[in-house]
This record gives structure tokens, C-alpha cells and sequence, in this order.
């Protein structure tokens, strides 16, 4: 079991300087719009994998006028307790676990794990390609801390393909045997990154199929990864190679694959309404906290940002009993009437006013 | 915050060295300033400008000499046959003091990275090429760093030598000596498996 017990962020988005107590339950993060809610989740997400969901930029999520962000954590995972800090300035980000700061983020990642359902997420399914493989990328490096050396290594790399693919472009070099050799590293980790990423979702997807039955009634789903790369062959980038060096960049590797889903054979993109992509969704994430019990043994903290606005009372109802009661939840609504508290034993209410906290109550006695 | 000029003029030379940060800079300069005797300022002075004129790459294989040619490339005693390719002068120096290897260097002045604007036309690549053409080496020992770009280069000059008769090795990598399985991290593990060897 994880859970966060206490949270203190420092020039944090709107939050100055914020001390908080959290319920190893169910936690009700309450208040009007643009006062802080998914900051606060923001921050949790941030502290546990290091990036922020919502945007790439990290100096993003400093406070405005301020030179760094700060957030500190005291946590438990199981019986071990955890102390564990995110520093974020313009030099770039520090992590540090029990006062020792992490030299490679592969180590510090994975320490906490956590899984989000946000507004966000029906992206996954509708939006382009590189959302679907944020969703793998973001699970794998919470569990397996290679993957995240591989996918540092193969970014850098690309980086360097790319930069002499330009110079060839522009004609500023011949050199075919150093895009060889470029090609060759790149393949190098390639091929670990497609192989880590298919087995994912072949083992994902046992977790998916019985959850989306529950949901929907429906048992014909299929995920598929679908590589750039020819299977098992370092010759894709040579066949490539014309086109690369014409558009000046490396068009096949895991950075241009694509993850498909399918309903009765047919893409799921195409066909599926509004209202089965958001089951598919959330059987998703449901999906990916068993994935994590099962093959990490842990449970992990659920975040969920304003997703009951956008459900029914019937989805709303699934979702609440499908989540595990061990787990530590995290939930933002403008309303505490969009949810149906009934369903829920023990939770705690944080009401959030303009980057402070107004007030807090506990199983939500009088509010 | 505000220095006379001489001396914010100090601080700015110093602050161009590696690693060499403001605070840093400052300390050095005030240093001088307050511990440097007019022998020192001498002395000082004199190991600069000796620097600047007697210094210079070797016109053979590139490690910093005062000769036209490097004493190593010179000497008749040391083994023709092998030429050990490293990033800078600074890792001759290292491997010199084991005493080890007997044969001769050559120093690229950097690694390749196109992400950093350095391509192998940058680097003393070619002239290794030349050296190789002209005498009757029979091994290249590849001694860049194990970072990407010193993997980059590695098979770059590998793949260079691939269709001469010329032996190209690979310094070996993994367990450092004395090292204790039990400590090493992941990453070198696997590299050191990677890289056994029959025993």
C-alpha cells in the first residue's frame, strides 16, 4: 500500500508556501475553478514520475516571479517510509529520496507509483499517436527502471541521427558511414523499447478485457502495438534512409509507433462513440492498477482530476466501486454533490481557495 | 556586488575554466590578490607565456608536446605496431603512468556529436588515416569513453578500418578492479556480461 501522508509544496503553480495532511483514504479536493484543485494532484503526479501530465515544460510549474518550485513528501510504501522531494529550478530538476539526491532519475522513478484518470484522457484514444505511447511510456518507466535508461538513451541518440540528418539535408556533409553508425546505436535501443512496449500491452490488456466486459457488457476488444520498424530488423532505418535524409529527421523507431485498439476487429477510433471510449479509457487505467498490484506488488495512488463532471451517475458508480478501498485516492470536483458520497466509507474533504486551504473536514460530516 | 576593473577582468578568466563557477572565481581571484607576492605574480606570468609558445599538439599523433614531435612518437623503443586512439591528451597521460602499454597514441582532440555541431571532419580523424596509410602499424585500440559519443566514434573509425587488414580493438569494459559485485549498478553489470570472457 502507498500512500502520501503529508505534502508541502513550495512555489508550486498558484501555491506559495502549502502544508497538508492527507487521509491514507479517499481525499475530496473541492473549490471553484482556477483556485488549485489539479495543481494539488499536479504536484503529487509531478513529485511520483518526475513530469507533470500536463505540460512538457517542467519551469511551467514554477510559481510566477519565483526561481523554483519545490515539493516534499513524506510517504509509506508498505512499512518502508519514504521522504521524497522534487526541486525544480531553470537549471533543471533534482530528486531526492531520503535526503540523497538521485543522479539518475531511472533510479528515483518507480520509488511511488501512481495512476491518473484525468480530462485528459480521452486523448488517449482520439488523439494522435504520441498520446497513446505517453500512456505506455509513463507506465513502463514506473516499473521497469531499464526502460527508462533505454528511452533516455534512445532520445539522445535520435538527437544526434537528426542533427546529421540535416547536415545532409543541407548538403553541409556526405557522410553516410556516421549515419550508419548512428543508425546502428539508435537500432540498438529501438529494438528493446518495441519489444518492452509490445510485451506491456500483451500483458495489459489480460487486466483490460475483463474490466471492459464489466463495464460494457462487451469481450471483443484487441490492442495492438504497431512498430515503425520492420520486426526483428536493423534495415528499416536503411530502407528509410532516402526519405530521412530528405525531411531531415529519423522517420521510423518507437518515437513514430503507433498502439491500436479495436472493438470486433474494427479501430476503435473510427468507430466507437463518446460515451465507449470513455469506458475503454477508464478500463485503461482501471487496467493498468492491477497491472501494477499484480506485477510490482503494490498499490498505487489514484489521482483523479474532475472526471465525475464528465460521468453519469452509472459510470460514477463503477468507477467508485471498481476502485480498490485499500488504495490511497485523490479526488478534484468543483461540487462535492457531482459525487455520490454514499458509496464511500471513510474520505476526507480539502476545500482550496485561491492557492490556500479554507478548510478540511473529515468524512465529510458537515460541509 | 561591483569590483574594480582590473579585478572583475580577473574574475571573468578565471570564470572560463571548466567547472569554474562566479563564487569559484571570485575565491581565486581574491587569492591572488591578497597571497601573491611579486615572485608569485612573476611566476605566474613566466608559466603562462612559456605555455603559450612552447606548447603544442604533436604534428605525429596529437598529445601535447614542447618538441615538434612528441617524445612517445619518437622513440624507436616502443612498440610501431599499435596505435591506441583516445578523446584528449589528458587520457595519454593516464595511460602512460600504468607502465602497461609500450605502443603508441593517437589523440582525436574530442568525440563526435553532431548534436553538438561536432562532426568527424572536426576531429584529427583523417590524420589517423594518413598515419595509418603511411607506416606499417597493425592494430588500432579504440580507448574513447564508454558515452554515447565515444561509442559513436568507436564504431565510426571501426567502421572506417572495417575493409583493411588492420586489427581494430576495443578497450574492455564492466567490473571496475577490486569491485564488488554487489555494489555495481545495474547498467555496468550488464555491460561487464556482455563483455566476458573465457577464462
Amino acid at each position: 500500500m502507498q500512500k502520501i501522508e503529508t505534502l508541502e509544496l513550495k512555489h508550486f503553480r498558484p501555491y506559495d508556501s502549502l502544508r497538508i495532511d492527507f487521509s491514507p483514504n479517499i481525499n475530496i479536493i473541492t473549490g471553484d475553478n482556477a483556485q488549485g484543485k489539479t495543481s494539488l494532484i499536479e504536484a503529487i503526479f509531478t513529485l511520483v514520475v518526475t513530469k507533470s501530465h500536463k505540460t512538457t515544460f517542467d519551469t511551467a510549474l514554477i510559481k510566477e516571479g519565483d526561481d523554483f518550485a519545490k515539493i516534499t513528501a513524506q510517504a509509506k510504501n508498505g512499512d518502508k517510509k519514504l521522504h521524497l522531494q522534487l526541486v525544480i529550478s531553470k537549471e533543471g530538476k533534482k530528486a531526492i529520496h531520503n535526503h540523497i539526491e538521485y543522479k539518475r532519475l531511472s533510479d528515483y522513478m518507480g520509488l511511488l507509483n501512481v495512476v491518473m484518470f484525468a480530462p485528459e484522457d480521452l486523448f488517449l484514444i482520439k488523439g494522435s499517436p504520441s498520446e497513446r505511447r505517453r500512456f505506455i511510456d509513463l507506465a513502463l518507466s514506473q516499473i521497469n527502471r531499464h526502460y527508462v535508461y533505454h528511452l533516455n538513451q534512445y532520445r539522445k541518440l535520435l538527437k544526434e541521427r537528426n542533427e546529421h540528418l540535416k547536415r545532409l539535408q543541407k548538403k553541409k556533409s556526405d557522410d553516410l558511414i556516421l549515419l550508419d553508425v548512428l543508425s546502428e546505436q539508435l537500432w540498438h535501443y529501438a529494438k528493446k523499447i518495441t519489444e518492452k512496449r509490445k510485451v506491456f500491452l500483451e500483458e495489459l490488456i489480460t487486466y483490460v478485457q475483463p474490466i471492459f466486459k464489466a463495464l460494457s457488457g462487451k469481450n471483443d476488444l484487441r490492442i495492438e502495438y504497431e512498430p515503425s520498424l520492420l520486426d526483428g530488423c536493423d534495415k528499416s532505418y536503411k530502407n528509410k534512409q532516402t526519405v530521412d535524409i530528405a525531411l531531415g529527421t529519423t522517420t521510423v523507431g518507437p518515437h513514430r509507433d503507433e498502439c491500436a485498439f479495436f472493438f470486433a476487429g474494427q479501430p476503435v477510433r473510427k468507430i466507437a462513440s463518446q460515451g465507449q471510449i470513455r469506458t475503454l479509457t477508464l478500463a485503461l487505467k482501471l487496467a493498468l492498477i492491477d497491472y501494477f498490484k499484480q506485477e510490482k506488488k503494490v498499490t498505487p495512488i489514484i489521482l483523479l482530476d474532475d472526471v465525475f463532471s464528465e460521468l453519469d451517475r452509472h459510470h460514477q458508480k463503477n468507477l467508485l466501486t471498481l476502485l480498490d478501498k485499500k488504495a490511497q485516492i485523490f479526488i478534484t470536483t468543483t461540487e462535492l454533490a457531482n459525487i455520490d458520497v454514499t458509496v464511500l466509507d471513510h474520505y476526507k474533504v480539502i476545500k482550496i481557495k485561491s492557492g490556500t486551504i479554507e478548510g478540511v473536514d473529515t468524512n465529510g460530516s458537515d460541509l | 556586488m561591483d569590483y574594480p576593473e582590473a579585478l572583475s577582468l580577473l574574475i571573468e578568466q578565471f570564470m572560463r575554466y571548466p567547472g569554474v563557477g562566479r563564487k569559484t572565481a571570485e575565491r581565486y581571484a581574491l587569492y591572488t590578490i591578497n597571497q601573491f607576492s611579486q615572485q608569485d605574480y612573476e611566476g605566474f606570468q613566466t608559466a603562462l607565456k612559456r605555455v603559450q609558445e612552447e606548447i603544442r599538439p604533436c604534428s605525429n599523433c596529437g598529445h601535447l608536446t614542447d618538441q615538434d614531435v612528441c617524445r612517445i612518437c619518437v622513440d624507436k623503443t616502443r612498440d610501431q605496431s599499435k596505435i591506441l586512439v583516445v578523446e584528449e591528451s589528458k587520457d595519454v597521460v593516464v595511460i602512460e603512468k600504468t607502465r602497461t602499454y609500450r605502443g603508441l597514441y593517437h589523440v582525436l582532440d574530442g568525440v563526435i556529436s553532431p548534436a553538438n555541431g561536432i562532426g568527424p571532419e572536426e576531429l584529427r580523424i583523417k590524420a589517423l588515416l594518413t598515419r595509418l596509410k603511411d607506416a606499417a602499424h597493425e592494430e588500432v585500440i579504440l580507448a574513447t569513453n564508454f558515452s554515447d559519443e565515444g561509442e559513436t566514434t568507436a564504431l565510426y573509425i571501426q567502421r572506417l578500418l572495417r575493409d583493411t587488414d588492420i586489427l581494430v580493438t576495443r578497450i574492455a569494459y564492466g567490473m571496475p578492479a577490486g569491485g564488488n559485485i554487489s555494489y555495481a549498478d545495474e547498467i555496468t553489470l550488464n555491460k561487464a556480461l556482455e563483455g566476458r570472457k573465457k577464462f
